[in-house]
């Protein structure tokens, strides 16, 4: 058809409009491949290493060793390998915990080099390598050994490296490393834990039925098991599932807004421009052009942008994904053994924007057409409605240049609401890129309770008079009633711990002589000062009730303190004894005692290395909402340009300055651009809240609520206006641009 | 004199054509007159009201208005005098779609040095219990009154009218003709018209006939007639 020759022309005429459209659906489809690709890719290489490498089911630990292992897998249809660990420190910061080789459960997965070969060969995880120059080849002492590193691996009951489970996040000074089971029997006894992994083989049971069958039949051998961990609740395993939820829905919510905002800026483009040519369009159907033919030529003019952007955005988006796989891969200890393009999801990539871009376009041309050709040839009827705000809102006391500048946006409701939404979406994505680096700083540096510096756990019960500078603390494991995943710890602490420091919602001091929970436990157990709540020993699953005397505002974990004496007498332990210790100075511990000491200083310092990589990626994400702010605001104020086109010649006629035009016409958005901006940031707390929320429903993750620094809102609204103001500047020309005779050539009432 | 165009040429080139719309044309007009030019399409009427007003440049001749030598002024001076000396009507009144009546008139108001109160010469118009109306619900004679008041709050000294009566029903046009004699005799306003009616010559002082960009005739309007007794 002739008609669609004008296609590349009407293109041409507004092309910076277009060229904005187009940057957004690449945007969408490039986000769209890109995180979709890089879920798939991480999900489907941690389930492949768990299947390949055979992850635990659960592991746990007993008060003596089991003998007969091949008897118990016999009555019990399920794998179990015994495995030994021993933590060491390689220097004052440095921490490693050896792992011995199995053959049967959480197989040693070789990423680097050669598997153990001999005796006095050990494999090492990558990053801790890595962040410790620690090179294939080189020897290292520990326990007084030599080992040679032969390669470099992972393992599936470690794809998330934390030295304890109250952890959050790996650090670069603790590492593990594998060695065979004879080297791991020559370590000192002190040193060693035995550990039991266990897999299931039955597929028809599920997993709580398994585990509560064979608990049973191990405590009918007259073994009671001390420690009892499924997969599920461990966070060295679970965390990756919670990863790839996480990563699914930032990858369908962040492109979705994207692709809602291209969406309605193109209808309200398509739509103005059927307005403009109205008169055309009249013309031709009284020419004898089918409505179909009309309706065909407009959605081939948004087809001919989408397609063509769908597939390029579609296909820049494949390229990072290795990248972002081994830059995810830095956190995850899973083996890269491919990076693979999806076809299928790759073609969604392409055919979602296309299919709703064009499914919405068509209703917009639709409406539009469905006019007579008498009305369409009469030309702008709609644009000069006036609607009901510009009705009902009266100005009359307003500033002439302030009232011009609301006349503007009450103009087209639909046009500011676009604006609105456009500046939320990129303060939410922008917010939510400020949250990465504050939530650490929360975490690490505003949130913490501990006034010590070292943390020690011993294996036995102790009752040793502590020196000045340390406390005894004694603490297991607890569950609500109804809810297996969060679990908890009660820790018994001194009365009155200068130690442990709480404070309440009001930021008032609360001495430790009562049974204190921290805000998250409060919110697992919906409980409140004077409640009493029923709670579930994780170890026996003996059941106890407490009463709340007081709430700590902070997230640090999930804990319940009382004092220590009642938490021995409370929970049937020896009087005086403790398990645990918190301390300002190194204590000396005698040799054959088996402990293990974390020091908060090291971990903290871990965090910070970590999550300077986090900046890069804030930095990346700050970008992007800057340039869709930016897009969004550009084509907002081209469009109010473009309506005003004839008010600006007008004004210039009348002898209005060029500033003085730019400053009623390019700034009448102000108000708005800030309302998005103040819309977007209760919507960041929001979605992020989302995000959280599901991290703690999904592994129990303690995550703190939502907040944003007064600072970083400061320096987002400074973003969103450099958008602005960057956009006006761009649209200065065009206002300079019209000339005086548009208004002197328009023969249009 | 008030206005004093001498030897006025404008060509326009297109391409390698180059049309020559006002061909060496001069005109004088007194303070306070109305002078009516009258000529066919194509005439160079608009043309010659556009480098008037300040809107356009001629290639040469002079253009002094108001003792001010308007062939000479840099675009920053041409602004400044559109918006100190002239108001503008136009045929199909440009009036901002989106701004009240009042409002409409506050654009001018809003840049002028000594304008006149909004109320009174909407009252003068006939349209102040119109104020809060918008364009759209105002008919063609009652836009382009406002119109009319717009150009005129600014207390312009000379007022440029392109067509004022030119999408008008008679009645509507006698009523824009009457208030342009008004405002030329309550505020001493110089009036300039362009027309395709030669009616509309009955009320000016002067009267110039363009063709083919050049005056062919101009003339003295010794009896110059009130606006609401023309007849066509």
């Amino acid at each position: 058809m002739v008609l669609n020759k004008r296609i590349k022309r009407v293109l041409f005429e507004n092309k910076a409009q277009y060229i904005g459209i187009a940057v957004l659906i690449i945007i969408s489809s490039f986000l769209f491949t890109y995180m979709g690709q890089f879920a798939g890719n991480f999900k489907r290489l941690a389930y492949n290493f768990t299947e390949n490498y055979i992850i635990e089911d659960a592991s746990f630990e007993t008060d003596r060793k089991i003998e007969n292992l091949e008897k118990l897998e016999a009555t019990s249809d399920a794998l179990i390998e015994e495995y030994k660990t021993a933590d060491y420190k390689l220097s004052d910061e440095l921490t490693i915990r050896l792992l011995s080789n199995n053959k049967k459960i959480n197989l040693t997965a070789v990423t680097e080099g050669e598997g153990l070969q001999q005796a006095g060969d050990i494999l090492l995880n990558p990053v801790f390598a890595k962040s410790n120059n620690l090179d294939i080849g080189e020897k290292i002492s520990i326990f007084d050994e030599t080992f040679v590193i032969r390669g470099l691996f992972a393992i599936p009951n470690y794809m998330y490296i934390l030295e304890s489970d109250v952890d959050l996040m790996p650090s670069p000074t603790f590492g593990i490393g594998v060695i065979s089971k004879s080297d791991m029997d020559k370590l000192p006894d002190g040193n060693v834990h035995y550990h039991y992994a266990v897999k299931f083989n039955s597929t028809n049971k599920g997993l709580r039925e398994q585990t509560v069958e064979y608990r049973k039949i191990i405590e009918n051998e007259g073994i009671s098991i001390t420690q009892w961990t499924n997969a599920d609740d461990n966070k060295r395993i679970n965390i990756v599932e919670a990863e790839v939820e996480i990563i699914k829905t930032v990858a369908n919510g962040v492109p979705t807004g994207v692709l809602i905002l291209t969406i309605i800026i193109i209808c309200g483009i398509i739509s103005r421009l059927i307005n403009n040519e109205s008169t055309i369009v009249g013309t031709l159907y009284a020419l004898g052009y089918k409505k179909g033919e009309i309706y065909f030529h407009y959605l081939l003019l948004i087809f001919f942008i989408v397609f063509p952007c769908s597939i390029i955005g579609s296909l820049l988006g494949t390229l990072p994904v290795e990248y972002i796989v081994r830059f995810i891969l830095e956190a995850f200890n899973i083996p890269l053994t491919s990076i693979v393009i999806e076809p299928k999801r790759l073609a969604y990539s392409i055919l979602i924007p296309v299919l709703f871009i064009t499914f919405s376009s068509s209703l917009v041309i639709h409406k539009k057409l469905k006019r007579s050709p008498v009305d369409l040839m009469r030309g702008k009827i709609e644009n000069i409605d006036v609607n009901f705000l510009e009705r009902a809102i009266k100005l009359d006391k307003l500033k002439f240049s302030l009232k011009f500048k609301i006349r503007e946006q009450l103009r087209s409701i639909s046009r500011v609401a676009f604006l609105l939404f456009g500046i939320a979406v990129a303060t939410v994505l922008m917010q939510w890129g400020f949250s990465l680096k504050t939530s650490t700083n929360f975490l690490f540096e505003e949130n913490t309770i501990y006034n010590f510096k070292y943390e020690y756990k011993f294996n036995q019960l102790q009752k040793d008079t502590l020196p000045n500078g340390a406390e005894p603390f004694a603490a297991s494991l607890f569950l609500p009633e109804d809810n297996e995943k969060k679990d908890f710890y009660i820790t018994g602490i001194p009365e009155n711990s200068n130690l442990i420091s709480l404070e309440d919602e009001s930021g008032a001091k609360i001495n430790t002589n009562q049974v204190v929970v921290t805000k998250p436990v409060s919110r697992v157990l919906n409980a409140k000062v004077g409640d009493s709540i029923k709670i579930v020993r994780k170890l026996d699953g003996e059941i106890f009730k407490l009463k709340i005397d007081a709430i700590a505002e902070t997230y640090a974990g999930r804990f319940i303190f009382m004092p220590l004496h009642v938490y021995n007498e409370y929970f049937g332990m020896p009087t005086g004894s403790y398990n645990g210790a918190f301390s300002n100075i190194l204590l000396d511990i005698p040799d054959g005692k088996s402990f293990s000491m974390t020091s908060l200083e090291d971990k903290k310092a871990g965090a910070e290395e970590l999550f300077a990589q986090v900046e890069s990626m804030v930095g990346m994400v700050v970008f992007l909402a800057f340039i869709i702010g930016l897009i969004v605001i550009y084509l907002v104020t081209s469009m109010i340009v473009g309506e005003n086109t004839h008010t600006i010649s007008l004004m210039k006629i009348f002898g209005y300055h060029k500033k003085e035009i730019n400053s009623l016409i390019l700034n009448s958005s102000t108000l708005v651009v800030i309302l998005g901006y103040v819309i977007g940031l209760p919507l960041t707390t929001s979605a992020i809240g989302v995000l959280t929320q599901s991290l703690e429903d999904s592994i129990g993750m303690v995550v703190p609520p939502a907040s944003i620094s007064l600072q970083l809102v400061l320096i987002g609204f400074v973003v969103v206006m450099l958008a602005f103001e960057l956009s006006k500047q761009l649209c200065r020309k065009k206002v300079n641009a019209i000339s005086m005779n548009e208004i002197l050539k328009s023969g249009v009432e | 004199m008030y206005i004093t165009v001498n030897e006025l040429v404008k060509k326009y080139k297109t391409g390698i054509v180059t049309t020559n719309v006002l061909k060496g044309l001069s005109f004088k007009m007194e303070k306070g007159e109305i002078g009516v030019i009258l000529g066919p399409s194509g005439s160079g009427k608009s043309t010659l009201m556009n480098i008037v007003g300040g809107i356009d440049r001629g290639n040469s001749g002079n253009v002094v208005v108001d003792k001010i030598e308007v062939h000479k002024l840099n675009d920053k001076q041409l602004t400044n005098y559109r918006r100190e000396k002239i108001g503008f009507v136009f045929q199909f009144y440009n009036l901002v779609p989106n701004l009240t009546v009042g409002e409409n008139i506050e654009v001018v108001e809003n840049i002028s040095k000594s304008p006149l109160i909004i109320d009174e010469v909407l009252e003068a118009v006939e349209m102040l219990d119109k104020k809060f109306r918008f364009p759209r619900e105002l008919s063609g004679g009652e836009q382009q009154r406002v119109s009319l008041a717009r150009a005129v709050v600014k207390n312009p000294k000379l007022l440029l009218c392109d067509e004022p009566t030119g999408a008008l029903d008679y009645t509507s046009s006698l009523k824009i003709l009457q208030l342009l004699q008004l405002v030329n005799e309550k505020y001493g306003t110089t009036v300039l018209m362009i027309t395709h009616n030669e009616a509309i010559t009955a009320m000016a002082n002067k009267v110039f006939k363009l063709r083919s960009g050049e005056i062919t005739e101009e003339f003295i309007n010794e009896k110059v007639e009130r606006a609401e007794s023309i007849v066509w």
